[in-house]
């Protein structure tokens, strides 16, 4: 069966579907459909799609063409420390110095200190090596990486260090962390008297990112 | 910025010190959201009873980790505590100050002082 279209038809903008009878032969449309252009898409939903919400105004996420998957923008830092003398040994709480920016996604490093641009879970990394520089009835080493919510510790006893005798302590915990909570690197030397100092560049150094 | 007793309360839940923390937070939306955040785990905690602050709870933990290290320290033989003791003492420069002198003491009193602290049991 064929159909002849007036022109009075083709003006027509509501059919009722309950006269449309018959087929219209499968040579009437194209054998390759044309390419659709996401330029072309309207009506899109503000928000996004189902299951991703977006407030983005550049791009959040890209695909290469081997489906590597990268987020340009995604808050990450690393700092390594710069040299400062008798900086603990009397039980002082020093804050790491960690002023040495490698990299810092976003700008929330500043201070020593990392501040949380949004609230979620952070892998937070960090290290520590220290230089006892003393001789004395020292009691141990106390090193921690605290939130605002939470401290993550290590801590290790000893007595009498010499001089010379140096350590390192190293940690990585996923962090609970609110918009605005900070991070940052303390230790602390008790017993003696003030001559620790923790090492400088890549000896000491603080990473974090945002994965959730 | 300027927190109820029942805010600043919700954030000593989770911080050390709710104020300080509120006056560096970048934006009053973020104290807002944090408060809310946690408000459900402060009320669980406080309904449990014997409630603490973070603060407390950090302070609880110090002492408990004290309290660890001198209980082991208690338990431990005469021989345990004896070099607890001995690690303490600078001996060599002892033994060469005395060596020095020709006939001096300072390592033997030493010792000895630490030896009738902790005695061997008979």
């Amino acid at each position: 069966m064929t159909t002849k279209i007036s022109d009075s038809m083709r003006e027509t903008t509501a059919l009722d579907a309950s006269k449309l009878t018959g087929t219209i032969p499968d040579a009437r449309f194209p054998s390759v459909l044309p390419a659709i252009s996401g330029a072309d898409l309207t009506n899109l939903p503000a928000g996004g799609v189902d299951g991703i919400t977006s407030s983005a105004n550049a791009t959040a996420i890209t695909i290469s063409a081997d489906e590597e998957v990268q987020m340009p923008l995604q808050p990450c830092f690393q700092v390594t420390a710069a040299a400062q003398t008798d900086q603990t040994g009397d039980g002082t709480h020093h804050t790491a110095n960690l002023t040495q920016e490698v990299f810092d996604v976003g700008g929330n490093f500043a201070a020593k200190t990392f501040t949380a641009p949004v609230t979620g879970k952070y892998i937070l990394s960090a290290c520590i090596t220290w230089v006892a520089g003393q001789w004395g009835a020292t009691d141990g080493v106390w090193f921690e990486v605290k939130t605002s919510n939470r401290s993550y510790v290590q801590y290790q006893e000893q007595t009498n260090y010499a001089a010379r005798d140096m350590g390192s302590f190293s940690l990585c915990h996923v962090a609970d962390m609110d918009a605005s909570d900070t991070a940052y690197m303390t230790w602390h030397i008790s017993g003696g008297t003030k001559t620790a100092d923790h090492a400088a560049g890549y000896y000491t150094m603080m990473s974090g990112i945002l994965i959730a | 910025m300027d927190l109820t007793e029942r805010q600043l309360a919700i954030l000593n839940h989770v911080v050390e010190e709710a104020q300080a923390w509120a006056d560096n937070a970048k934006k009053e939306a973020h104290v807002l959201d944090k408060i809310a955040r946690h408000e459900a785990s402060y009320d669980e905690a406080v309904a449990k009873g014997e409630y603490k602050t973070r603060k407390q709870r950090d302070e609880a933990e110090e002492k408990a980790l004290a309290k660890l290290k001198k209980d082991k320290y208690d338990k431990a033989p005469w021989d345990g505590k004896r070099r607890v003791a001995y690690a303490k003492l600078n001996q060599f420069e002892l033994i060469s100050d005395d060596a020095i002198v020709g006939n001096g003491t300072s390592h033997r009193d030493a010792v000895l002082a630490i030896k009738e602290k902790f005695p061997k049991p008979e």
